[in-house]
């Protein structure tokens, strides 16, 4: 609630002083879109929203954020489907879209430095001027390009690389008390980003701490060359364990940037199949993949695909004759540019945002098979019984080492019961994905809160030192993980 | 108002997306369609789907009622004839597209699968 005292009257006129008139906002109506987002996260609202365009006018902002213990949340677009950036205690939204710079590209070394408001549209338009190429997620274009980073977040190129923020070579960060430090080599050269070793790698002090250790205003991030070759195939198939099998050996042959591996309900969802209606019906195939590889030349384009088809026919076929594999350029003659939308990444994917509510169950877990497929199985009961659709999206990461599995949850949130389904769900399912070995990331509140009562406290308590350390006055997007 | 309307079965939602882009692109295509009186059963390996084509316009479904023409291809050879690996001609003289119904129908079948993705 907006309290207009005369601290909050003498705290606007400041940050008015910082960043001029017009990037300071208290208004009900300007305020009022960052205090939700599309999750089914409660609302809150800030007190105010700044737009900060320099590094200098991001460090008087803390520093007067200090003197007066009012809390920052670091904001760029708020869709990172874990109500990260609801002000669970109100106090100052610091909106970062204005430092939107790609400050410069390394050929050498292969890596951008880039500002906290640099989205995924950006970095694919600037690189395609370019012989580079970066990792996208199945995000908007709009979605920033840092805080997916940050959140250690999935992309195209996890299956090789894994997360990420295992990429980021290192990073310029302005401390809940205002003072602004640098991570990896460039802490010692200012021009060199290349990477953060070998010195103490302290770049966890930021990693998936939502915001709450520092607000990075710099990162760099490894590119990677475009090879001139590029191919998307699809799967459709019956028997998960032979799907599953097939993406493990399939990752395994280290050939592959991407196997992605959906549920039926999913590609109904991307085809715009309306709200509830997005089910698995008798007869269908159950299961699809979509697999992203490239080659440098056209025989080794020709040898992968020969190796794909291979352990396609030894480990789907075989058990399962009716499945099929075809490219993604005949699905797309048929189904039109919708899923073939997964050759143009960063693409919104279709279906999801149509209807107000947007969540997911996120997790990292371990890519035993076993464990893997108990994990769809009680997945799809809890869903069932909440009576929500079936769309799973999963990804082999980093060679193998471990399985993104996550569903995509959409709803009405102009229904207040459906609401509250969805928040019954997802806590639901998380909590028997949790018991199976699965870390949700992009952890919202209400799940960090049942971790950290299961996991060990001497974990908790160095979480708490470090966070305390930081952020004297716990200023810096209070309320996350146990951080009051 | 929902923005989606027609099957929501996955290979119906391709043969009535693939149908409609053709006959918004292609103005004989569509008065071809339009003279159509037929119920046509694709019969996929996964399942059938009947189009029924009638009074200048048609519908997709899992309802198969009444077919007039019953044409059996695996699924893997409807895709491949998407992807130009494999031609309708081809696969009806190699045996692997079969007419179950109405083999006097087949140029028809023909015109509307054969130029449907091109």
């Amino acid at each position: 609630m907006l309290q207009q005292t005369a601290e909050h009257e003498m705290i606007t006129e400041k940050l008015k002083e910082i960043v001029g008139q017009e990037w300071v906002s208290d208004q009900p109506e300007e305020i009022l879109i960052y205090s939700y987002d599309m999750t089914e996260n409660p609302p809150h609202a800030p007190d105010y929203v700044v737009m900060p365009k320099t590094v200098e006018e991001l460090q008087q902002i803390v520093r007067l954020a200090n003197e007066f213990k009012v809390p920052i949340v670091p904001f760029i677009t708020g869709a990172n489907v874990g109500g990260l950036t609801i002000p669970l205690k109100g106090g100052i939204i610091l909106d970062l879209k204005r430092m939107n710079q790609i400050l410069r590209l390394d050929e050498s070394d292969m890596y951008v430095i880039v500002e906290p408001g640099v989205t995924f549209g950006h970095i694919k338009k600037f690189l395609d001027n370019t012989k580079f190429r970066y990792c996208y997620p199945n995000a908007p274009p709009f979605a920033s390009v840092m805080a997916n980073a940050l959140l250690g977040g999935l992309n195209n190129l996890s299956l090789k690389y894994g997360a990420m923020s295992e990429i980021i070579n290192g990073i310029e960060a302005v401390l809940p008390t205002g003072e602004l430090i640098r991570i990896g080599s460039c802490a010692c050269w200012s021009d060199h980003w290349w990477g953060r070793g070998p010195m103490p790698d302290l770049l966890g002090l930021f990693v998936n701490w939502q915001g709450m250790t520092g607000i990075v205003t710099k990162m760099g991030l490894q590119v990677w060359p475009r090879k001139p070759i590029q191919d998307w195939k699809a799967i459709m198939s019956n028997d998960f364990a032979a799907t599953y099998r097939f993406a493990k050996k399939l990752a395994n042959c280290e050939i592959m940037n991407d196997i992605l591996l959906l549920s039926e309900e999913t590609v109904k969802m991307v085809l715009g199949v309306p709200l509830g209606q997005a089910v698995w019906t008798e007869g269908e195939p159950r299961w699809a993949l979509v697999l992203d590889f490239d080659a440098n030349t056209p025989k080794e384009y020709e040898a992968k695909w020969e190796i794909i088809r291979d352990v396609f026919k030894e480990e789907i076929k075989k058990v399962d004759p009716k499945a099929v594999i075809t490219s993604v350029d005949a699905i797309e003659k048929v189904y039109g540019s919708k899923l073939g939308d997964f050759k143009r990444l960063p693409f919104t994917i279709g279906g999801m945002l149509e209807y107000g509510g947007n969540t997911w169950v996120g997790t990292y877990m371990t890519s035993n098979p076993e464990m893997v497929a108990k994990g769809v199985e009680k997945a799809f009961e809890v869903i069932e019984k909440h009576n929500f659709e079936k769309c799973l999206y999963t990804r082999m990461m980093k060679g193998g080492h471990y399985w993104a599995f996550r569903f995509l949850l959409r709803f009405s949130k102009e229904n207040p019961e459906e609401v509250e389904r969805m928040q019954n769900l997802t806590k639901e399912l998380f909590e028997s994905l949790f018991e199976m070995g699965a870390m949700p990331y992009k952890t919202p509140v209400w799940a960090s809160d049942y971790i950290i009562e299961r996991c060990d406290p001497t974990w908790v308590d160095l979480m708490h030192k470090i966070k305390n350390t930081l952020d004297p006055n716990g200023i810096f997007n209070p309320g996350r993980w146990g951080n009051e | 108002m929902d923005l989606f309307q027609g099957p929501t079965d996955l290979f119906g939602i391709a043969i009535n997306s693939a149908l409609n882009k053709k006959i918004g692109a292609d103005q004989k295509y569509r008065e071809f369609i339009k003279s159509l009186k037929e119920n046509v059963v694709v019969d996929l390996d996964y399942y059938p789907l009947m189009i029924k084509f009638g009074e200048g316009k048609f519908e997709v479904s899992r309802n198969i009622e009444n077919p007039t023409v019953v044409v059996k291809i695996n699924t893997q050879d409807f895709l491949n004839i998407l992807d130009n690996k494999a031609s309708i001609m081809g696969l009806f003289l190699r045996g692997k597209m079969k007419f179950k119904k109405g083999f006097l129908k087949l140029l028809k079948v023909y015109k509307i699968f054969s130029t449907m993705v091109k």
